[in-house]
């Protein structure tokens, strides 16, 4: 019944978002795929779960790897057993007796959550839309605009101003500010050709905006430090510039609104990759163990054995489960979930907010993502808050304050506090000891998944210096299933060429029927 | 393009109001899902199908009185396998058909799992169609109609028993699904959900905010 491929181009382990991008860039230009993981649901530490998989994620210890079907060598090949480091610590969950939502409440109405371990937004301009948009796959997932970005200054939450319709609807600021906010942006979108901005470029963006000839205010100091640059204290003028245009150029693309995020969780936008990757041919196998990878002489790693069975590949790209260097320095960060009561529902409530809370007393700065049941994250009348910021104690230390001052005890539900490992300061996504074995990030405290996607298309470069990464996968009238004698046209293990919009269609045989059936190589 | 279906799906617009829906397929492997797309979708049929590569999925329409129903087929591709489908795959789908082949009584006790999974995390208002395909092969038949039928009307599915390799019943089970569809305004709009590859195009000329 297993009829598995034994050997083929690439093993992917784990089905986080940077692994589910490789897994489908190699798909997609004609190398063969087999993609495990372990657990018994997509997205790895970018997954969504319903209430009762959250609550049991987050309260399972990781299985130990228990050397089961583990080996010693094979064709003189050396065994290295695969090591999960675990992933949560610290788990404090906290019920409110009094909320007419009870826990048996909550739990009856479990597959109407989608929660999000890595809540993140998606800059309209940022890499994440333009390769969705790019790879042609943005449709197989929806998506809604952030209502609001408001930011924590004193004791006070207040909306941030950053579009022209917002600085002119905004009683947050006075006429000048407003003239010296509308001058500071447009000046953001052209820096390079400020002089007075380049020389700042690789000193403090802190002490940047203070320049007296900016004429900016304390009060959009702390609009532009906390929400449109989202910096630092040490976060340098030119980094911060990027940032900030970025924010800017994200605005209107789609709406009043910087950011975008997908219905049903971000947990959606690994499951795009991995049916991307399918769709090319990958084979996926959920819920299979893998108790380690066969090496040569020159260490570098030929095969993965997985329940008990070896397949054989030329390259393998795993996270943070599957790592057999077992790393441990790793940084973590602090999360808390919220789920609150909202009594009276907001009509419409759009993709939710984004709160930026400043760093403060012992406190480093937080990021607050909350969305209601119009994102199909919850069910009605209910809300989720998400608390991100990097791990300084516990979750619970770092960020047990914050969620009270923001939501009265009367409006919380459920809070689970809870620290992820983060591996995403680790500077090489090849592991150190092991050639032809890549070690994809976590998610990361950063809002979009940038530095994911650079990740995934640097090991694809690694791996296939001359491919093109993921380019535009045909629409469904550019496919043609054309068959003469009911043999395929073309071999499978060709690309898939396509009508290229962009003209270089050179890599495929220009018969003109590129996409057809096939018997793709494994089986 | 290459559009050789016969029968009741028509060839695009007439006058009146287009209507487009995401229709999912769900059932075992090998019960003949691509096949069933393949002969309502380009009039075809192949013995030894192979899972369809590179199509996330197709299109084909149906003409009803004044009308155009305009299907978006999304198979599987493959990844009910190893029982590894992507949620994802069925979110938003208007419409499913839920394939087994009646000759093979394990994949009509899988294709209740899949009703069942449409039900609880579907949209609430989704048409699902239970297909027994195969059914040119009747002399191995497995799993009887009236048994099928009396489980579908139970679960207010439509059934039909169909035959990709002879086309009986396929075109006619879209043409159901059409029907019984919301044609409505509300029931086709997609709210505040945005089209992303769409508007990024009409902005492309990139003014935001300058």
């Amino acid at each position: 019944m297993d009829d598995l491929p034994r050997e083929v181009d690439v093993i992917v382990l784990g089905t986080g978002v940077p692994e589910s991008i490789v897994a489908a860039a190699c798909a997609r230009v004609g190398k063969s795929v087999l993609h495990f993981d372990h657990r018994s649901h997509y997205g790895s530490m970018f997954a969504s779960f319903n209430f009762h998989d959250l609550t049991e994620i987050l309260q399972t210890p990781p299985k130990p790897s228990d050397g089961d079907g583990a080996a010693t060598s094979e064709d003189g090949l050396r065994f290295i057993q695969s090591r999960a480091s675990p992933v949560f610590s610290n788990v404090e969950i906290e019920v409110n007796e009094h909320s007419e939502w009870s826990l048996e409440k909550l739990e009856q109405n479990s597959r109407k959550f989608n929660l999000d371990l890595a809540p993140k937004l998606l800059f309209a301009r940022g890499k994440m839309v333009e390769l969705l948009i790019s790879s042609n796959i943005a449709k197989y997932a929806e998506f809604k605009l952030t209502s609001k970005i408001l930011t924590l200054k004193g004791d006070d939450i207040v909306q941030v101003p950053c579009s022209r319709a917002d600085v002119f609807a905004t009683d947050s600021v006075n006429v000048v500010e407003k003239r010296a906010l509308m001058r500071f942006i447009t000046n953001v979108l052209d820096y390079e050709n400020q002089p007075l901005f380049t020389e700042w470029l690789d000193k403090p963006f802190e002490d940047f905006i203070k320049l007296k000839a900016l004429f900016l205010t304390e009060n959009l100091q702390h609009f532009i430090l906390h929400s449109i640059a989202m910096a630092t204290p040490s976060t340098t003028t030119g980094s911060a510039l990027e940032d900030a245009r970025k924010f800017i150029r994200s605005l209107g693309r789609y709406g009043n609104s910087p950011f975008l995020s997908p219905i049903y969780g971000c947990g959606e936008l690994a499951q795009c990759f991995c049916r991307l990757c399918a769709v090319f041919g990958g084979v996926y196998h959920l819920d299979r163990q893998v108790e380690g990878y066969f090496v040569d002489e020159d260490n570098r790693v030929r095969a993965v054995r997985s329940r008990g069975e070896t397949f054989r590949a030329s390259h393998v790209v795993i996270n943070q489960d599957f790592d057999p260097s077992h790393t441990s320095n790793n940084e973590h960060i602090s999360r808390a979930i919220v789920i609150l009561h909202q009594e009276s529902p907001i009509e419409e409530p759009g993709a939710g907010t984004l709160l930026r809370v400043p760093p403060g007393n012992d406190r480093p700065a937080v990021t607050v993502i909350e969305q209601g049941a119009g994102m199909m994250i919850c069910p009605k009348n209910l809300m989720v808050a998400h608390f991100i910021c990097r791990k300084v104690i516990s979750a619970r230390e770092d960020l047990k304050a914050l969620v009270e001052k923001i939501y009265p005890s009367s409006k919380r539900v459920w809070v689970a506090y809870f620290n992820m490992i983060d591996t995403t300061m680790r500077s090489k996504p090849t592991t150190d000891d092991f050639a032809g074995l890549y070690l994809m990030s976590t998610p990361g405290l950063q809002l979009d998944y940038d530095i994911h996607i650079e990740q995934a298309e640097e090991v694809f470069r690694k791996m296939y210096p001359d491919e093109e990464f993921l380019p535009r996968a045909p629409d469904p009238d550019e496919i043609i299933l054309d068959f003469e004698d009911g043999v395929p046209q073309q071999p499978a293990a060709e690309h898939q060429g396509i009508a290229q919009e962009s003209g270089d269609g050179s890599e495929s045989d220009g018969s003109g029927n590129p996409v057809a059936e096939a018997e793709q190589g494994p089986a | 393009m290459s559009n050789r279906a016969q029968g009741g799906p028509g060839n695009g617009a007439t006058a009146g109001k287009i209507c487009q829906f995401k229709l999912v397929l769900l059932g075992e492997s090998a019960v003949g899902k691509s096949s069933l797309v393949l002969r309502f979708v380009k009039g075809q049929f192949h013995e030894y199908q192979e899972s369809t590569i590179g199509a996330a999925f197709l299109t084909q329409t149906v003409c009803l009185d004044d009308t155009t129903v305009k299907f978006e087929i999304w198979d599987t591709a493959g990844q009910e396998r190893y029982h590894s489908l992507a949620p994802m795959y069925y979110r938003g789908a208007q419409a499913a058909i839920v394939v087994y082949d009646l000759t093979n009584p394990d994949t009509f006790s899988r294709a209740k799992t899949w009703v069942k999974e449409l039900q609880r995390q579907a949209s609430p208002n989704i048409v699902i169609a239970l297909a027994g395909n195969k059914a040119d092969l009747a002399s191995k038949r497995a799993v009887e109609t009236a048994e099928a039928q009396a489980y579908a009307d139970e679960n207010q599915l439509l059934f039909m028993e169909t035959s990709a390799k002879t086309a009986t019943n396929v075109n006619d089970i879209f043409l159901a699904i059409a029907k019984k569809l919301p044609k409505n305004d509300a029931a086709n709009q997609q709210g505040q959900r945005l089209n992303v590859a769409q508007s990024a195009e009409s902005n492309q000329s990139g003014g935001c905010c300058k």
